[in-house]
């Protein structure tokens, strides 16, 4: 990891303690809200269409924490494992998605590759996408206007002190896109960047909460006249030499810009200013 | 590499479309892309990469990318073609092919490129795979889809051409319908980030951003020349060149807006002349953050007239002064005299 700037007045190092995490609710988390003209989070289990989630991926959100912070590619798993982590997701603006078809070059390697180099038995061979040939159309659903805000924990105290000054600071290692690379994002944050995390008051059985309810959708209480979407996404992954993979999904239930009634039971809640927040 | 680009600069590039299909959607009838809720005109990144490499390409640098029906060098094979004669990790110290391809490729110095890699012997592969980065060149340039500031509208008046032929000397020559539908009139702002650690990757130099600047300009001048493609015009070019923190503004395409006391009505736009930008918020959020910004490069249009809070400021060619004016630095770009200073060297 290099660092080019980071830490401001004030915050030096041990301002920013890494928060504990008890179950799955972090005593302390760092707010922050990213928006974008276009979002893009591919489905995994879609092929030739590219579909998005309405919500990020936890696993999508830890890649822009990543890289805000700096980290290297697939050095950040365990610092956002959902063992040493904690994320609540909030949808801010209702979701619409708009479908743009877009000619590309294809990236099947047996058709439309070319090659250049030795025999590849031997010697080297590399393939690369054969740009004389006719593009091929590519359906991209894309997400108009996105917004969500984040809180977000890690035990990793590395990893929570450098995203901690970045955020801060206003700062960031690589820039910020909204699931491609070319769908810029602005990252915004509250004075404070930094709050705590209290407990839920309620009775016992119903919290109204702000944010997407993860692994629960037992715990939603439907409300007359209210939209709720649940959606599938990966939450966890893996990686070793090899490559990377999804260890674990969640179902979130959300109702873009509006709270969710739900049982408290079987949720990690917590407090965030004056919203309870589920943290998965 | 050593003159690798070490500051992030943010883009903002403003363009307009008359009477023109800016970016034809191939599953519509090739009809303009357009919100279908808010009737915003869409132009992807795609489309105006697609004009900056073909500028490239005219102007004689090395592009990966090509035409479909391009003939231009195909240097950056070339550079790759070397790797015939990698047969061990050892030959990598020799060759440096990688250095060879990205200087090859001015494209994928900007917006990156995917290769994969084949040689039966695993240690072999595995070396080339770690010299190219994998093989995945994610672009430090990136420009985001860009929505129309105006709701638009279809130019009815233009959807029909006929093409009349005569299948026999006998027949009655006939015609019929090819659809053409253009807008009205849009104007777009493009949004582009130049991320100054995403630039180690690909080797992007302080010369190749110093080309963006009247590249942009000169794509849209020059390569909007086919029949639907013509009728646009760069209006505003601002690289925003930050200072060394990892700071960058953000957003800053949402710095613009129609002005509506000096602007027509968006259904009856159908020029340049017919509008006037509001900037306030734009140069409110630069000279908020003006700690972080080495300079503006600028260059604009004298027919794109600009306000401030609603009071007429002059043209997008006077923006430096009015930026000087904010206590904001700005340096004005000479679009055909600094060109060709980033032309490729002569062979």
């Amino acid at each position: 990891m290099t660092e080019s700037s980071g830490a401001t007045a004030g915050h030096g190092t041990g301002d920013w303690e890494a928060p504990v995490i008890s179950d799955g609710v972090p005593d302390r988390c760092l707010q922050c809200t990213i928006r974008a003209d276009w979002g893009h989070f591919r489905r995994i289990d879609r092929t030739v269409t590219k579909q998005t989630y309405r919500i990020p991926p936890r696993t999508t959100i830890a890649g822009l924490l990543a890289a805000i912070a700096g980290l290297d590619r697939d050095s950040y798993y365990d610092a956002f494992s959902l063992e040493r982590s904690a994320i609540g997701i909030e949808v801010l603006e209702p979701v619409r998605t708009m479908t743009m078809p877009s000619l590309g070059l294809g990236t099947n390697p047996s058709e439309t590759f070319e090659r250049a180099g030795g025999t590849g038995r031997k010697t080297v061979q590399v393939e690369y996408p054969d740009s004389t040939t006719n593009r091929q159309i590519h359906s991209y659903e894309y997400l108009v206007d996105p917004a969500y805000r984040l809180s977000i924990a890690t035990e990793d105290q590395a990893v929570y002190e450098t995203l901690a000054n970045r955020l801060d600071a206003g700062t960031s290692h690589y820039t910020p896109s909204m699931g491609l690379s070319e769908l810029l994002a602005t990252v915004t944050t509250p004075e404070a960047v930094e709050t705590s995390v209290g407990s839920v008051a309620g009775d016992g059985t119903s919290v109204s909460v702000a944010s997407a309810i993860p692994d629960a959708t037992d715990a939603v209480i439907p409300q007359p006249g209210q939209t709720q979407h649940v959606e599938r996404v990966p939450a966890a992954m893996a990686a070793d030499a090899s490559g990377r993979w999804t260890t674990d999904y969640a179902d979130y239930a959300f109702a873009g810009g509006e709270s969710i009634e739900a049982a408290p039971a079987e949720l990690s809640l917590g407090t965030v200013g004056d919203r309870a927040i589920a943290f998965y | 590499m050593s003159d690798t680009v070490n500051t992030r600069s943010e883009i903002v590039f403003i363009t307009d479309a008359q009477d023109s299909n800016p970016n034809g959607n191939p599953l519509g009838e090739n009809r303009p892309r357009r919100d279908p809720v808010t009737d915003q005109a869409v132009v992807t990144d795609v489309r105006l990469k697609r004009y900056l490499r073909d500028q490239l390409i005219d102007d004689g640098h090395g592009v990966f990318v090509k035409k479909t029906d391009g003939t231009s060098a195909t240097r950056a094979e070339l550079a790759l073609d070397v790797l015939d004669d990698v047969t061990s990790e050892e030959d990598l110290e020799e060759v440096d092919v990688e250095a060879d391809f990205l200087a090859a490729a001015t494209d994928v110095r900007y917006f990156g490129a995917t290769l994969s890699f084949n040689a039966d012997d695993e240690g072999l592969e595995a070396a080339v795979a770690e010299h190219f980065n994998s093989g995945n060149y994610t672009g430090p340039v990136q420009f985001s889809p860009a929505r129309s500031l105006n709701a638009t509208e279809l130019n009815d008046e233009s959807s029909m051409l006929t093409s009349v032929i005569s299948t026999g000397g006998d027949n009655d020559v006939g015609g019929y319908g090819l659809d053409d539908h253009r807008l009205k009139y849009a104007i777009f702002p493009f949004h582009g980030l130049v991320d100054e650690h995403g630039a180690e990757d690909t080797g992007l130099s302080e010369a190749d951003v110093r080309r963006l600047d009247t590249l942009c300009w000169r794509a849209l001048k020059n390569q909007t020349i086919s029949r639907s493609k013509v009728g646009q015009e760069p209006r505003l070019y601002a690289r925003v060149e930050y200072a060394k923190d990892g700071f960058h503004a953000g957003d800053l395409h949402n710095g613009f807006e129609l002005e509506s006391d000096h602007s027509k009505p968006d259904a009856e736009l159908r020029n340049v002349t017919d509008l006037t930008l509001e900037v306030k918020p734009f140069i409110d959020r630069l000279a908020n953050a003006a700690d972080h910004i080495e300079t503006v490069h600028v260059v604009g249009s004298e027919y794109l007239e600009l306000s401030y809070d609603g009071e007429p400021v002059g043209t997008a060619a006077e923006l430096p002064s009015i930026l000087e004016d904010h206590g904001i630095s700005a340096t004005e770009i000479d679009v055909y005299a600094d060109y060709e200073e980033t032309l490729p060297a002569d062979d």
